[in-house]
């Protein structure tokens, strides 16, 4: 077990979440990390400018607004929505940037805290257009939406974000996380491993799960959060596609390991919209922590063999992965 | 893959694309070979533009004056987080939370 090493850690609000980073190096380095911190407020805040629906002046909404016509983006929304197309052709559709129309249907249409159940009903469900008919122009880095289709990239973003940030500067280790989406690289501060916490989906100020791990990434998509009634009916803002409607699939919270958070996020939804027994999803998760609707605590590993050590807290068991 | 049901799952196929969410070493490359180029893109593009304008010095006199506040040096032993004090369970140094 190393000693403990210095390690500074900042939060801070950013994409409807909070931000929160650790850095470890071997000697006192203040200055170096409120540099970092700093960056990663700005990255954050171009991440925003960038990718926020929820403002008529960010580049995806403009986006979005001129569905139907070629538009030359930025590098950034290019490289985001290539990810995100990708992602929607490895799991099959079940994760789907098109889903926008459903979850403002259902609701979501405004900043998840400005939502009110104010006895509005919800509209028809409006199955996703899915991804086929946009078109890419790597050239000139042109993205064309077919006109009855918007785009949301939350599901990428944050997962990139943390992406970008994992492993910067001279760190000899880190944490990075926004919202769910996390990653670890690099000398803990104390320990061997880094240690985990995976949020009780009953009690957010417990942990239900510790994953210990050497590095990689970990997210986790659920119902219980980002949740809400309309028309006296609870919603939440994992969709199935293929329906419109919010998934129900009987998991409540899927912590998904990968090698990059953008990896992970992406499975973590599949996980959720698809279920456990979906083949494509089995196909793509290699580790997992499940929580059940239940209560049920659900460890998935692949056969190719996982690098994360699970604790089950509830039971203060370690589970047989 | 198995679960801690007992399920178990042999040969299905894999996807395979540059996301790397498969396990073979190619698109692992791939997967490494994408993150950088990501990387440098927008570490060459967001913050280098950020760093040009406004320069270094001054973005780390505006940064301590931001961020001090809410940073905290955690070198000591206490843990990041005082949760499930459970005996031999170790404290965790970050949480993954629902999104």
């Amino acid at each position: 077990m190393n000693e403990t090493l210095p390690s500074y850690r900042h939060a801070f609000p950013s994409m409807g979440s909070t931000v929160e980073i650790l850095l470890v190096s071997h000697n006192a380095a203040e200055q170096e990390a409120l540099t970092t911190f700093g960056l990663a407020e700005r990255l954050a805040a171009e991440w925003e400018r960038t990718f926020s629906r929820f403002t008529p002046e960010s580049e995806i909404s403009r986006l979005n607004a001129r569905a139907g016509r070629p538009v030359p983006v930025s590098e950034l929304l290019y490289a985001a929505i290539e990810i995100a197309l990708d992602g929607s052709r490895l799991t099959g559709g079940l994760f789907d940037p098109t889903i926008l129309r459903a979850l403002a249907g259902l609701g979501y249409d405004r900043t998840f805290d400005e939502i009110a159940d104010d006895g509005r009903q919800w509209l028809s469900p409006t199955p996703a257009p899915g991804i086929a008919g946009i078109r890419l122009g790597p050239e000139q880095r042109v993205v064309t939406l077919p006109s009855n289709t918007h785009i949301d990239l939350g599901g990428v973003v944050k997962g990139l974000y943390v992406d970008m940030l994992a492993g910067s500067g001279s760190w000899v280790g880190g944490a990075i996380s926004a919202g769910g989406d996390l990653r670890v690289w690099g000398i803990p501060p104390t320990g061997d491993r880094w240690i985990i916490g995976v949020e009780d989906a009953d009690d957010p100020s417990r942990d239900a799960a510790q994953l210990h791990l050497d590095r990689g990434a970990v997210a986790t998509s659920g119902t219980n959060r980002r949740a809400w009634r309309r028309g006296g009916v609870l919603l939440h803002h994992l969709i199935d596609p293929r329906t419109g409607l919010p998934a129900e699939r009987g998991i409540r919270t899927a912590s998904v390991f990968g090698a990059t958070a953008v990896q992970a996020e992406i499975a973590a939804t599949a996980l959720v919209v698809g279920g456990l027994e979906d083949p494509v999803v089995r196909s793509l998760i290699r580790q997992a922590v499940v929580i059940l609707d239940d209560g049920e605590i659900v460890t998935v590993r692949d056969a190719m063999g996982g690098q994360v050590d699970v604790i089950n807290l509830t039971s203060c068991a370690t589970i047989a992965a | 893959m198995t679960t801690n049901l007992g399920e178990t799952r042999h040969g299905l196929p894999r996807g395979i694309d540059h996301l790397g969410m498969t396990s073979t070493h190619a698109s692992q490359n791939e997967a490494a070979t994408r993150e950088t180029r990501l990387k440098r893109l927008i570490l060459v593009g967001a913050l280098a533009s950020f760093l040009s304008i406004f320069g270094l010095t001054i973005a780390v006199d505006h940064q301590q004056a931001q961020v001090s506040s809410e940073t905290t040096n955690v070198s000591a032993n206490a843990p990041l987080v005082q949760r499930n004090s459970a005996a031999g369970i170790a404290q965790p140094q970050i949480r993954t939370r629902t999104s």
